[in-house]
């Protein structure tokens, strides 16, 4: 994968710990994808949910906050997995509502706005035609990708703020435009029944494919 | 023991590491709703693996599917409780599966040429996995 002069930089850690940390999973990644270069990145949303994460996410985002990681990108977080402000009505474990607040401390942080939604299009984080982004919400980078024009890949939840942090990333799969092509092509006429026709023909496209 | 088979892919985390099989055709994911994080036990509801743990096995599937949040979970599994596979050998390596492999540095590798992992590789094989090389070698179990 070719590297520009300044992701060189980066890896060489002069823009410090948490870039080079960054830099080096996103040049692995790149490698095992087969991506040609690195490209900007626009756009990052990541996940908050203690539940899901567990320990070692917790962890993972303060150490990054320790190597002074900041996001160089808008990112926004997912629902985290409990309402801070009706807390006292659920019997949570021990410890839990602590380790959910210290997510939310290490996302101040890093710069992360705590906008706490699985729909960042509907919000603040709209990213504009063309622009790459590293969003570990499924259906929003779906949405991202078919109206929006935006590239980006179905990303995982350590790899997406490793991608702020460096504001770079690996182009391959949908952020490659070369990816971006249709595939089949259906014609129809508008019918009160193109609706259902239009389920139909994508039902029969999946089906083949799978 | 039986014969040796030795196959090849394409890396992915790169590194060497063995155990014994454990091989579904069927997708997985890893957030911990899916494999608990302690023990690494699958719970996908009718999953063919249902109740079973993949911590210290070599883990052959077809691909990722579900959360993406899959990728912190494993790295819990990982850092904390030590309840990952040993190596993963995939069909077709998603890049959910691609980052926490890579982060962690658990072995993985897809795209056998051989043919379908499921069909070279069976539960209880014995499976070296040299993702360095790109070289997978099977003594089957019998």
């Amino acid at each position: 994968m070719r590297l520009s002069d300044s992701d060189k930089r980066k890896l060489d850690g002069e823009e410090g710990p948490a870039v080079r940390h960054a830099m080096e999973h996103l040049v692995k990644m790149g490698g095992a994808f087969e991506a040609e270069e690195m490209v900007d990145l626009h756009s990052c949303h990541l996940l908050s949910d203690y539940r899901t994460m567990g320990e070692g996410g917790l962890e993972f985002y303060e150490q990054l906050v320790e190597w002074g990681g900041i996001m160089r990108v808008p990112t926004t977080c997912d629902p985290m997995s409990m309402d801070m402000k009706n807390m006292d009505k659920f019997d949570w474990p021990e410890g839990y509502p602590e380790k959910q607040t210290r997510i939310s401390d290490a996302f101040r942080d890093l710069g992360v706005a705590l906008t706490f939604s699985c729909t960042p299009h509907l919000g603040h984080n709209v990213p504009k035609f063309g622009e790459n982004l590293a969003w570990v919400e499924g259906n929003a980078t779906g949405y991202a990708n078919s109206v929006l024009g935006a590239r980006g890949n179905r990303e995982d939840s350590i790899t997406a703020p490793l991608a702020g942090i460096a504001g770079r990333t690996p182009k391959f799969g949908l952020l490659d435009p070369e990816n971006r092509v249709g595939e089949c092509l259906s014609r129809s006429i508008r019918t009160s029944w193109s609706g259902w026709a239009a389920t139909a023909v994508g039902l029969a496209i999946f089906r083949h494919w799978e | 023991m039986g014969g040796t088979i030795t196959l090849h892919g394409r890396p992915i985390s790169k590194g060497v590491a063995e155990g014994e099989a454990i091989v579904t055709d069927k997708a997985l994911s890893f957030i911990a709703a899916a494999i608990t994080n302690d023990e690494g036990i699958v719970r996908m509801d009718g999953h063919p693996l249902q109740g079973r743990s993949v911590m210290d096995k070599v883990l052959v599937y077809d691909t990722d599917i579900y959360s993406t949040g899959a990728g912190l979970s494993f790295y819990t599994k990982w850092k904390i409780n030590q309840s990952t596979p040993r190596a993963i050998i995939c069909r077709e390596m998603h890049n959910i599966g691609g980052g926490f492999t890579i982060y962690t540095g658990v072995p993985s590798i897809d795209r056998i040429q051989e043919g379908l992992p499921w069909d070279l590789i069976g539960d209880g094989d014995w499976v070296k996995v040299d993702s360095e090389q790109g070289i997978i070698e099977v003594t089957k179990k019998s």
